[in-house]
């Protein structure tokens, strides 16, 4: 009883950032541990799950009482891997992680302290699911550079990278047990310049994707996943023409596609699945990105009663925004 | 240890750079113009930039590689060649560095390397045959070595791209090449006509048998070397101008030189060599004085005879190269040019020459029938006055305006001289010097007119001498009339123009020339780099 007591102290210190990876690193113990211990779906009083918070909360009680197993019912059904119900054989993989509370968690709290313990955050209280770790709305922002090895891409760049930013909005709409689906709408921006032979050259490149994730928690916080992401791609490229005296642009708009894989590791936030508290993440990905190709005619822009009549539009062939790229995101989950 | 995986990374990802030619700058050199082609040189990255037209107002541009270090580009007299001369890498360190080279470009039907000669030592000198036959390649005085043959030459015969240079000394005792011309083909008294090479170095002439029927180390060892003499003031004679005259019924053929500070001429007639001997002639110098300093030489043909005529103040000296007599015809003016142009007007019939002289100190031009230059009182001369004393005189390439010729006054006005109708017709241009320059066919019929830096020119009909005043949107460089390639029968011009780092160019109709018809090219020098 020292113990429990010692460790449901423990857990409310551990609230706020720092808080949560304590207690995230709690979970992943407990997780490993329980995996063996987990049972199939059905309630069990050795490890009763509090009740998700999708489903009506119950009022906090003015005295905690031992939280009592939720029944089966057709919503979970619906999800043969609920986060609020263990994989039910221990080579599910990933499995679920176990919840740590035991039955009597949580604990009454003293007598003197009564009236504090009254009002518990329910949040604080792992209950062993994914949750919100799983579904959730997620906005993120990254870097993501970009490798173009293509020849019309030199002008504009010395060593064939391309800088963006990245942002992504999106929703985790469906999970099945470890396996879910996002999809996301990407902005990536990204700009570089350079000197062509003593030309100011410069490229600025938008694309926007929507994009369709296929997640795998390998714990509640760490997914992998696999992203495609077609989309536009409009690229904007400058060269100030030394003989016009004018700069030259070439816009155009072409189709686009990525295919990436990556992982994401939620670094803070509650271990309660059914929290309705944001969560923090940090991920990585990599793949390819393709793109079409766009011719890269520049034309003169600003041209006035200086510019030499007819100027020729001047051809740099078709350049193609495309190849291995690296992204490090970090994301905000609701 | 680290850094291993990520160069591994980067590899894999592609990040490797761009090609260093994106971080260089074009250094302009003067652009060399061919006959379906402008060629402008683009050192820093060892190419040349090849412009050609394949379509009214279009514009084709290749990339040429040449050699490193170039020194010197020329085209062949006909426009069909582009000669470059370049160093190579120099002091060689490695069994990869390039070698002295001569590269050979042809530019129909697409500019393609057709020939590159390498040699071991630098040289700067280029000398290419007007008849397109031979290229000498000599040294300069900004060959610098720790040791140098300063009369090394190569020889290319360019009849024949297989054939490798003939490297040869110049027979000099005491000099060096300082200028070389070929002669046409003369007759010889011993073996087959031929054509003649000829050195002039600081105080000697050498002769270089050109046949093709000697090898070439017959070629080396029968130079023919001849000293000039001394002249009035003991000093030894430097030859200042060669000039040749093939055999007729009763001279051999000839070749006389001009002396700086001497009132002498030389004269080198082709003699027959001694009995028994296998050489093709024999040189039996001949020093005669024509009364004064010469300005300038030329054999002709007179009513008397092929007689060496120099100009020596208001005189014409006629020197009989047989019995070295000379008759001092007046001309009234101080003429110091003279050009052969019988052939143009067509009097070659009558034996006789008709010479054009000109004069950098008097505005007046001569017309010197020499049919009449030892009979007539007036010594078969018209004068003609014109604005400015002559800078030069010019030929219009082609067959169409044979019988015009261009006056370069030196004040700047040009005038267009017509033989026949012996009417010059000037060209005034408000004391601006013009360049002028011409298709190397000659087949627009037109004269291009413009000053390096503005932007105004013109384009004069040489049928109706109506000049054409054009405008470009930006300084002019240089104006080339070209031919259109890929079997196109317009003709295009080509106004380029060089700003900062790079150039562009404005593309004239040639045959019609409008301003209003123009198309404008430009970031030319970014031609190759270009993913196109």
């Amino acid at each position: 009883m020292t113990d429990r007591i010692a460790r449901e102290r423990a857990r409310r210190r551990a609230r706020g950032v720092f808080g949560t990876l304590a207690a995230l690193a709690a979970s992943l113990t407990a997780a490993s541990a329980a995996v063996a211990a987990e049972t199939p779906n059905a309630p069990t009083t050795q490890t009763p799950a509090p009740a998700p918070a999708s489903s009506t909360p119950a009022p906090a009680p003015a005295l905690p009482v031992p939280p009592q197993p939720k029944p089966a019912t057709d919503d979970d059904a619906d999800q043969p891997a609920a986060p609020n119900a263990p994989a039910p054989t221990s080579d599910a993989s990933p499995a679920a992680p176990a919840p740590i509370a035991s039955p009597d968690t949580p604990m009454p709290a003293p007598p003197s302290t009564a009236r504090a313990v009254a009002e518990p955050d329910l949040n604080s209280v792992d209950d062993g699911t994914l949750g919100t770790h799983q579904e959730h709305w997620l906005l993120g922002i990254g870097v993501r550079e970009m490798f173009v090895t293509e020849k019309a891409y030199d002008p504009f760049s010395t060593d064939n990278v391309l800088p963006q930013v990245s942002l992504n909005l999106g929703r985790a709409f469906y999970a099945s047990g470890p396996l879910s689906f996002a999809g996301l709408f990407v902005w990536d921006y990204g700009s570089t310049k350079a000197t062509a032979r003593g030309a100011d050259a410069s490229l600025a490149v938008h694309r926007l994707t929507a994009a369709a994730e296929a997640r795998y928690h390998l714990f509640r916080r760490w997914y992998v996943f696999g992203r495609v992401a077609p989309g536009a791609l409009h690229s904007a490229a400058t060269l100030h023409d030394q003989v016009v005296g004018v700069d030259r642009e070439s816009n155009a708009w072409v189709f686009t596609s990525d295919f990436s894989a990556g992982s994401a590791f939620e670094f803070a936030g509650d271990a309660r699945g059914a929290s309705t508290r944001p969560r923090a993440w940090i991920g990585a990905d990599a793949g390819y990105s393709w793109a079409e190709s766009a011719k890269l005619d520049f034309k003169a822009t600003g041209a006035d009663s200086s510019t030499p009549a007819r100027l020729e539009p001047l051809s740099f062939g078709e350049l193609a925004v495309r190849g291995a790229f690296l992204r490090f995101t970090a994301t905000l989950t609701y | 240890m680290t850094k291993k995986p990520l160069i591994c990374a980067c590899l894999l990802l592609g990040c490797g750079g761009r090609p260093s030619s994106w971080d260089t700058t074009f250094t302009p050199t003067d652009p060399v113009g061919l006959d379906n082609a402008v060629a402008v040189l683009d050192p820093t990255l060892d190419r040349a930039l090849v412009l050609t037209s394949p379509g009214p107002l279009e514009l084709k541009e290749d990339s040429v590689p040449i050699g490193q270090n170039v020194v010197k580009a020329q085209a062949s007299p006909d426009g069909k060649r582009l000669f470059v001369l370049s160093r190579g890498v120099s002091p060689r360190r490695n069994p990869g560095d390039e070698r002295p080279r001569l590269t050979l470009i042809e530019t129909d039907p697409t500019p393609t390397v057709v020939r590159t000669y390498e040699f071991d030592d630098p040289l700067s000198g280029l000398v290419i045959d007007p008849q397109g036959e031979w290229a000498v390649l000599y040294v300069t005085s900004t060959d610098s070595r720790p040791v140098s043959n300063p009369n090394e030459i190569l020889l290319v015969n360019l009849t024949d791209l297989s054939s490798d240079p003939i490297a040869m000394t110049v027979q000099s005792s005491s000099g060096s090449p300082q200028s070389f011309s070929f002669t046409s083909e003369l007759t010889v008294p011993n073996g087959y006509p031929r054509r003649l090479l000829v050195i002039e170095t600081q105080n000697e002439v050498t002769l270089v048998d050109l046949s093709s029927s000697i090898t070439d180390d017959v070629r080396a060892s029968r130079q023919v070397t001849i000293p000039m003499p001394e002249n009035q003031q003991g000093a030894t004679g430097a030859p200042a101008e060669v000039v040749s005259h093939d055999a007729d019924d009763t001279l051999p053929a000839e070749l006389a030189v001009r002396l700086q500070n001497d009132t002498n001429v030389l004269l080198l007639p082709l003699a027959k060599p001694p009995d028994g001997s296998d050489l093709p002639f024999y040189i039996e110098p001949n020093l005669v004085d024509v009364g004064g300093e010469p300005t300038t030489i030329d054999f002709v043909n007179t009513d008397a005879g092929t007689r060496l005529a120099a100009l020596v103040g208001t005189n014409a000296a006629l020197v009989d190269p047989a019995t070295s007599n000379v008759l001092d015809v007046t001309l009234s003016k101080p003429f110091t040019g003279i050009a052969l142009v019988t052939t143009a007007i067509g009097s070659a019939t009558q034996g006789t020459d008709m010479a054009l002289l000109w004069s950098n100190t008097t505005p007046t031009i001569g017309l010197w029938d020499l049919g009449a230059a030892t009979t007539a009182a007036t010594h078969g001369l018209d004068t003609l006055e014109v604005g400015a004393s002559i800078r030069d005189v010019l030929d219009v390439p082609g067959d169409a305006f044979a019988t015009s010729k261009i006056l370069e006054g030196l004040s700047g006005d040009f005038y267009v001289l017509d033989l026949v109708a012996r009417r010059s017709s000037p060209m005034l241009t408000n004391g601006r010097t013009f360049q002028l320059t011409f298709a190397p066919d000659g087949q627009s019929r037109r004269l291009w007119a413009f000053t390096p830096s503005g932007a105004d020119f013109s384009s004069i009909d040489l049928g109706d001498l109506n000049p054409n005043e054009l405008h470009t949107d930006r300084p002019i460089w240089d104006v080339f009339d070209i031919a259109q390639s890929d079997g196109g029968v317009g003709r295009t011009a080509v106004v380029l123009h060089q700003v900062d780092t790079d150039f562009g160019a404005t593309l004239f109709d040639a045959l019609a020339p409008d301003t209003a018809n123009t198309r404008f090219y430009s970031a030319l020098a970014l031609g190759g780099l270009k993913h196109d």
